[in-house]
Order: C-alpha cells, then structure tokens, then sequence
C-alpha cells in the first residue's frame, strides 16, 4: 500500500515536533475599509459603485451593459431573464452575458469578494459569465486576509472563491490583457 | 564524456542561451520586471517580515507534523464525499488519474497549471493512453502547442517572445498572419480554450495549499482556468504533492497575503478558489503524491525546501537564472530553488545545478517562506565534492588549493610568485578554455605586495 509506506516513510524522516506559532490578532487600525476596498480593487481593474449614486438601477444597467442579453440575477433587487432553477447543466450557461451575485464579504487590503455555493449554487456562474456585477454591504468589508479567513467558515460550504477584479493574464510578453478565461469585467456594488 | 554523461550541463546550456546576446538582456529584463513588482507589491506592508515568519514556522510544524495531518486531511476529505488517493511516485499518480479517466470514459481532460504532473509526465502518459489532454493555462497552452515544458514556475512561457505567439497561433488557431498584439491572441486563446472547456470530460488542477482541518484544497490563479475546467466537468481531480498541508484555514491569511505579493506584487491572485465538497453528482478526488519528498524530508540541512510555495521569487531574483533561462537548469523546478531540491532526487544527474549560482543570496532574502536558499546551495557543493562527483576542471583546483591553504609558507611564497607572473603571464595562460573564470571577465590587477606585507609595513610606521 502507497499510503502506509508513504507514512512510515515520513514517520521515519520528519524533524521532532516544533508548535504551531501563535497568529497574531491583527487589531483593526483601519479608518476607512471602504476607501481601501476600493483603491485596491481599483488597481486589480474592477470597478466599484456605491448604489447611492445610482437613482434607478435597471436604466443604469441598460446603459452600462447595453450588448448584454442574457442576463441572471440572484439578487433580490433585479430580475434578469435567465431563470437559475432552470439550469442543470453547466454548458447551458455558457452564452450568459450578465450575472449579479451577492457577496457576504469584502476583504479591504485587495479588493477581493467572497462567493460559495451558499450564495450562488451554480458553482460555474462567476466564471462563465461575461460581465460580473458583486453586490456588497458595505458594512461587510473586513480589513485583510486574516480576519476574513477568521468570519469564513469553510466546512460549511463545498465550494467558495475569493475574486479579486476581472479575468486576467499576463502570459504574453507580460502585457495586462483583462478577459483570459473567465469574466471580462468585474463591478462591486456597494450597497448600505 | 565519462561518468558526467548523464549530469546536466547547466554552464555548457548557457552557454548556449547567452549566445545571442539582445534575447539575454530581453530575458533579463523580463523576468527583472518581475522582481520589481514583487518589491512594489510588498514595500508598503509593514507586517511583511512577522509575515514571512509564520510562515516559515507553519510550515515548520507542518513538516514535524506531516504524517498525523495528511490523515486529519483525508478523513476530513473523504467525510467531505471527497475520494482521496496515495501515489508513491510519478508513475503511480499516473496510473490513479488514467484509472478514473478510463473509468468515465474521457476523451478530454482540462488541465489547470501543476508543476506535480509536469514532474509526473502525466501528459505524456495520458496521450499514450489516447486521452487528450489540454492545458488552459494561457501560457502553458502556448507551450505545450509547442511541445516545450515550462521555462519558470510562475509565467511558463516568459521565454518566448509576442511574435513567435503570433506564428504559432496563426498556424494552430488561424489567427491573421503577422497579428503579436497580446490582446488580440488572448482574445483568440478565450474562444478555443471555451470550445474546449465545453467539450472536456475531466478536469485535473494542481494544489496550492491543502487544509487538514477541512479536508478541502485550495488553487490560486488569475486567468480563471481552473474554476471553468473544475466545474464544467463532473469528474474534478486534485493533484497534490505531500507537503502542501496547512493545519487550519486561517493559517490561509498568512500564505494568500504572501503568495501573489511574492509571484508578481498582486496583494492577491484574481481567483482564490477552495473547493471542499464535490458538486451534486459530481465526482471529486484527490491524489496525495510522494514521489521522493518523504525520503527528502529526512536531510535534515535540506528539508526545509519542502516549505516552498512556488512563487517563483528566488528565480526571479537570481542573477544566474535571469541570464541562463529556466531550460538551462533541465529541471522541472529550476532557479535557485530547482537546484536545492534536485541534487536530493538525484545527485548525479543534477549535481552541477548548486554550481549555477553567484551564492549573492538574494533568492534567500525575497523567499516568502525564509528558506536558506543560498546556504543549501552551498551545503550541496560541499556534498557534491565529498562525493566525488565534481568535475576536474572544480576539484583538481579546489584538492591545490586545500593543500597550499593549509600551509601558510607555501601560500606566502606562491602569492609572491602570482604577483609578479601575472604581470607579465601572457594572456593565453590564464585566459583559456581550462578557466571558465575568465570567459568575458578579466582578472584583477595583482596588487604590489601582500595583505600580509601591507599590514606589517603599516604597523611598523603606525
Ligand atoms: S523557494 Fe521561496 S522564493 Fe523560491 S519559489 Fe519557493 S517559496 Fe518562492
């Protein structure tokens, strides 16, 4: 058996028993998580949008995602066209155009959001999709990795990402092409 | 060529890549770029150094710990509906994913990047088995359309230049002849690989970390890729070297703030996805891989190159990498981490890569996880040399040297004959193929008298 040679085998060879280090408890020193968030997703190429300076968001939407169709929404403030319960296989989300998606967390130091299958049960939908819209509170932007990995329960979920702005590669000459294989454009929307 | 035959010639393969001087300097700057995104992306963070301590202690009680934590992993796995697997080697790991695939019937299997399988052969093995198997990586698909391996860790095809991209997918995706704007071929690149996601069967990643506590894995990337191979296909497979355990998932805070900042001055990459439990009737494994780790964790001066998270910051640091390309090392890892970690596989094949360095530690003091990358490099020359294996042109040198080091009247009197001879030596005599030192270097000018004469004389008038 591989596993039980395996395990011998570092039973014979690892070092004696060293503690894990205590982490230290980062206190929050950060005035504006807010600002942060969003210089940071900035440079990640997202965009942020504070809901507040939206007065009405289907005409916003219509203006700003004018050549999207098929559009899906898990967001009780908007209803797109292309109904989720109705989907069982993954291939037939891959002419969606639009997706908006609720996160429950926002992470300052990067600019990156959380979705699981909690929020969004199609595991495939951030990513097929090509235009993102993440809507977050405000009130649930945390100041690093740390204390965000500290509010995440992950046993809890089958399947979570931290996203971070839209597609990207750098792989040819190392020039910044945002779209490689996911979605081409990331918006976080901030509500609250 | 004797008993070095099978060694890798690091000097002889760079020799061959400096040959054209402007693609070195090309080489040089690119793989610099990254170096200096790297210092950007970590100046302003005041915790980086309490940082690059954790980690390192982490990973120290991970490797004490290994045995008891892979198990508390796959228990968690397996309760998870996960189907965990162990591979003692290259060829076994092979053997478990060609099994599943045979099992489901795949025809086509979607890859996200893992430096594992490359060391595996796993695409070469799966091709034999007629599965075809298609790299999504951007850069990794670009090589692989050129039947090359990676040249660095991070940014596999960062050796190869926009219009040679430009050729190669006019020729395999008919983009317009001529066309090396990189916008334009990713945006071709998107279409084929979405055709190919959609038509895969199985999808195979790597792993970044693996969280004993929940049983889950963890992939970075910034393209996407392994989330739209991962959960297009009903069959998910996780490839795992042993020493990617962290205990909990909060040690995650340490290592994502670490990781992209490290590879390429991201505070982190696009997608950070954990995948925990496979999708409803989905199927997902896991594949614990040992294939020389274990036998490697027992050197003791050597071990803690198992700490490494691959983000290639030590070869973007090192001089020697930066001007020889990642082919040079004949390695699947190469850089200055490459060559501590090969020469514990196999010591003959890979004992002149510890040479392939200037032992200016730079790669020690950007290394996220605080490996002691330029000291081991140092350790393996030594082991190389007690072996036996140096090369004449390193040990014949190095034996004359120890002997006259050893007696300080021989080193007194032969230094007074130095000085003067290369005074008037004629340049053939030192500069020959015999003394790689002075290949486009010259020798310094012999000073007029000893230290040892200096420091006298300086006395005396003092
Ligand atoms: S040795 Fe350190 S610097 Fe080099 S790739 Fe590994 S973690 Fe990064």
């Amino acid at each position: 058996m591989s596993k039980e040679s395996i395990l011998q085998a570092i039973r014979n060879n690892k070092p004696e028993g060293i503690k894990l280090p205590d982490l230290p408890i980062s206190p929050p020193k950060n005035e504006n998580l807010l600002a942060t968030f969003q210089a940071n997703a900035q440079t990640s190429k997202s965009r942020v949008v504070l809901m507040t300076s939206i007065p009405d968001l289907p005409q916003w939407i219509q203006e700003n995602y004018a050549n999207c169709n098929q559009i899906t929404s898990t967001w009780s403030e908007y209803s797109g066209n292309v109904r989720l319960d109705q989907v069982e296989d993954p291939n037939a989300l891959s002419t969606l155009d639009l997706a908006i998606v609720e996160s429950p967390l926002g992470v300052a130091e990067n600019g990156a959001v959380w979705i699981s299958d909690r929020e969004v049960p199609q595991r495939i939908l951030p990513f097929i999709t090509q235009h993102l819209i993440v809507v977050l509170d405000r009130q649930h932007i945390v100041e690093n990795m740390h204390a965000a990995y500290d509010s995440l329960d992950l046993a809890g979920i089958g399947f979570g990402v931290f996203i971070a702005g839209p597609s990207k590669t750098a792989d040819i000459e190392q020039s910044l092409v945002v779209g490689a294989q996911g979605s081409r454009s990331h918006t976080v929307l901030i509500t609250g | 060529m004797n008993n070095h035959q099978r060694s890798i010639d690091h000097a002889g393969k760079a020799a061959k890549f400096i040959a054209d001087l402007e693609r070195t300097d090309w080489h040089n700057e690119a793989i610099s770029f990254l170096r200096t995104k790297r210092d950007a992306g970590t100046a302003d963070l005041e915790e980086w150094e309490e940082l690059r301590n954790l980690a390192s202690q982490v990973k120290d009680n991970v490797l004490s710990n290994l045995d008891s934590y892979l198990l508390q992993f796959e228990e968690k796995a397996t309760a998870n509906g996960v189907k965990v697997h162990w591979a003692k080697d290259g060829d076994d790991h092979n053997r478990i994913v060609g099994e599943i695939l045979t099992r489901h019937k795949v025809a086509s299997l979607v890859k996200s990047k893992s430096m594992l399988t490359e060391e595996c052969h796993l695409n070469q093995y799966l091709e034999t088995q007629g599965i075809e198997v298609i790299d999504t990586d951007l850069g990794e698909r670009i090589i692989q359309m050129r039947n090359e391996a990676p040249s660095h860790i991070v940014a596999p095809a960062i050796h190869i230049r926009k219009e040679e991209v430009g050729a190669l997918f006019h020729e395999k995706l008919h983009t317009e002849a001529g066309a090396s704007d990189p916008k334009y071929l990713t945006e071709a690149a998107r279409q084929h690989l979405r055709t190919k996601f959609l038509a895969a069967d199985a999808a195979l990643t790597g792993v970044n970390f693996a969280i004993a506590e929940t049983g889950g894995v963890v992939v970075c990337t910034n393209e996407g890729n392994a989330d739209m191979g991962v959960h297009m296909c009903p069959v998910q497979i996780h490839s795992m070297g042993i020493e990617k355990i962290v205990p909990q998932s909060r040690h995650l805070g340490i290592f994502t703030r670490l990781l992209a900042r490290s590879a390429t001055g991201q505070p982190i990459t696009i997608y950070t996805s954990h995948y925990q439990k496979p999708k409803t009737d989905g199927e997902m494994h896991i594949i614990i891989v040992d294939n020389g780790r274990s036998i490697h964790l027992g050197k003791e001066k050597f071990r803690n190159a198992l700490k490494c998270i691959r983000c290639g910051a030590c070869m973007n640091s090192c001089p020697v990498y930066r001007r020889s390309g990642g082919y040079s090392y004949g390695s699947t890892v190469p850089g200055p981490i490459g060559s501590i970690l090969t020469p514990g596989f196999d010591l003959e094949k890979f004992k002149n890569l510890p040479f392939a360095s200037s032992l200016c530690g730079a790669c020690s003091d950007v290394c996220p996880v605080k490996i002691d990358i330029h000291e081991q490099l140092y350790a393996w020359r030594q082991i190389v040399y007690q072996e036996g294996a140096l090369p004449k042109s390193k040990s014949m040198p190095l034996t004359i040297a120890g002997k006259v080091l050893a007696r300080p009247k021989l080193y007194d009197a032969l230094g007074k004959i130095m000085r003067s001879a290369l005074k008037w030596m004629p340049k053939f005599l030192t500069h020959n193929r015999f003394n790689a030192w002075t290949t486009g270097r010259d020798l310094p000018t012999p000073p007029k008298q000893s230290f040892k004469a200096w420091y006298a004389d300086n006395r005396k008038k003092n």
